[in-house]
């Protein structure tokens, strides 16, 4: 921290762009208006850096909140940020039943059959959403080369709840069936 | 899925057409032309032996089976309590045939497919009655009475049966269940009052026949 431009420190807490809150510290500070909302276009835009990505704390009610320090314009910012975290089901075969958290599938023959959870964080820069699925820690089904996935076999019938968790607490959680008449 | 051939019916099985969980008897108050021979043993019966045999006897229509084997299809749905959330209405039991047969012997009066031998069809011949696709205890059935009617002097006929399950979870109907298979086999000689053959079975028959036992009369 980090701006070098003589102005005395301050912390501030504050709405940003109204979608969350973030602690800025300026060590020595922002010229102007102009020149801090030009830090936050290109924070919006991912064309800044965003580094030191790391989980603050998971609630269930599925928020998921995250420390991590974006910088342009020779202007870096501390932000701490909540996100709404949610769990879907990308593969095409794969329907929502009732409207609920219920995922049905029909049983495959094929060995390389998955259905595909996805871990979605709403309002997530490519970046942040890199740097989280190193920290999300799943249960039910098998792991993904995608740690923002997750993946439960077609091969058997079954009924399988996977859950995504964030420091020990878990977010979200979708039950996948996969159906057979035997 | 489980073809039963022989035992009896499944508790569970409350198909339209059973009365009280038995096969109906002629005079059965919803199903009065479904003389069924009563009870609910499963397997083959023939109206020489079993005068509650009329199925499927409907004035000036078909005269009553004179011999016939009584299937249940059972679908166990998985995984358990699937049917709380895939319910009533989403699951069905079908099933296609390859049959054959002759009355009178010379030319078939009965195929599928158009061709010599037999092409795969869809089996015409389930009603909805016959089935109970409510999988409230998480299992659903399918019923088929396969049979042999003499129109004149005598009859024979030769059925291949492969029997499945649909669900649709929304996109239609798609098959969610290996395929089972079960045979009929029928060769009647009205004249004799005998029963050549009655076999209801879980085996295809390998090599559907291209001519009748019988000689035209």
């Amino acid at each position: 921290m980090m701006v070098k431009d003589g102005l005395s420190s301050f912390q501030t807490r504050m709405a940003f762009k109204g979608k969350y809150w973030f602690t800025l510290t300026k060590q020595l500070g922002l010229k102007n208006l102009q020149q801090k909302a030009a830090v936050e276009r290109s924070f919006d835009n991912s064309d800044g850096s965003v580094t030191g990505v790391a989980p603050v704390s998971g609630v269930a009610g599925q928020l998921a909140t995250f420390s991590f320090t974006s910088s342009a314009n020779a202007i870096t910012l501390n932000h701490t940020q909540a996100f709404n975290f949610r769990l879907t089901v990308v593969s095409n075969n794969a329907v929502q039943i009732n409207g609920t958290t219920n995922w049905a599938t029909i049983k495959s023959s094929s060995t390389n059959d998955y259905v595909i959870i996805q871990a979605m964080i709403d309002g997530a820069s490519d970046a942040i959403l890199t740097n989280s699925g190193t920290y999300i820690v799943w249960t039910g089904g098998v792991a993904s080369t995608n740690p923002l996935q997750r993946l439960v076999s077609k091969t058997a019938s079954t009924n399988i709840i996977v859950t995504a968790s964030l420091s020990g607490s878990p977010l979200a959680s979708v039950s996948v069936w996969v159906v057979c008449a035997d | 899925m489980t073809i039963k051939v022989t035992g009896t019916l499944d508790p569970d099985d409350k198909a339209a057409l059973l009365d009280n969980g038995n096969f109906p008897l002629p005079g059965s108050p919803t199903y009065n032309e479904w003389g069924l021979g009563g009870g609910n043993n499963l397997g083959t019966i023939d109206r020489y032996s079993n005068t509650n045999l009329t199925y499927p006897e409907t004035p000036g229509h078909l005269p009553a089976a004179n011999a016939i084997g009584k299937m249940e299809a059972k679908a166990i749905l998985q995984p358990v309590n699937i049917q709380n959330f895939v319910t009533n209405g989403a699951w069905k039991m079908k099933r296609t045939t390859v049959a054959i047969g002759w009355d009178n012997g010379g030319s078939p009066s009965l195929k599928t497919g158009g061709t010599i031998p037999p092409s795969p069809a869809d089996d015409t011949s389930t009603v909805a009655a016959s089935q109970y696709l409510n999988p409230v205890n998480g299992d659903i059935f399918d019923l088929d009475f396969p049979g042999v009617i003499v129109i004149t002097h005598t009859a024979d006929t030769y059925e291949n049966f492969y029997e499945y399950t649909t669900v649709n979870l929304g996109n239609g109907d798609q098959v969610c269940s290996s395929t089972n298979t079960y045979s009929y086999i029928g060769q009647v000689d009205g004249d004799a009052g005998s029963v050549l053959t009655n076999v209801l079975s879980n085996s295809l028959i390998s090599t559907l026949p291209t001519s009748s036992i019988f000689s035209s009369r």
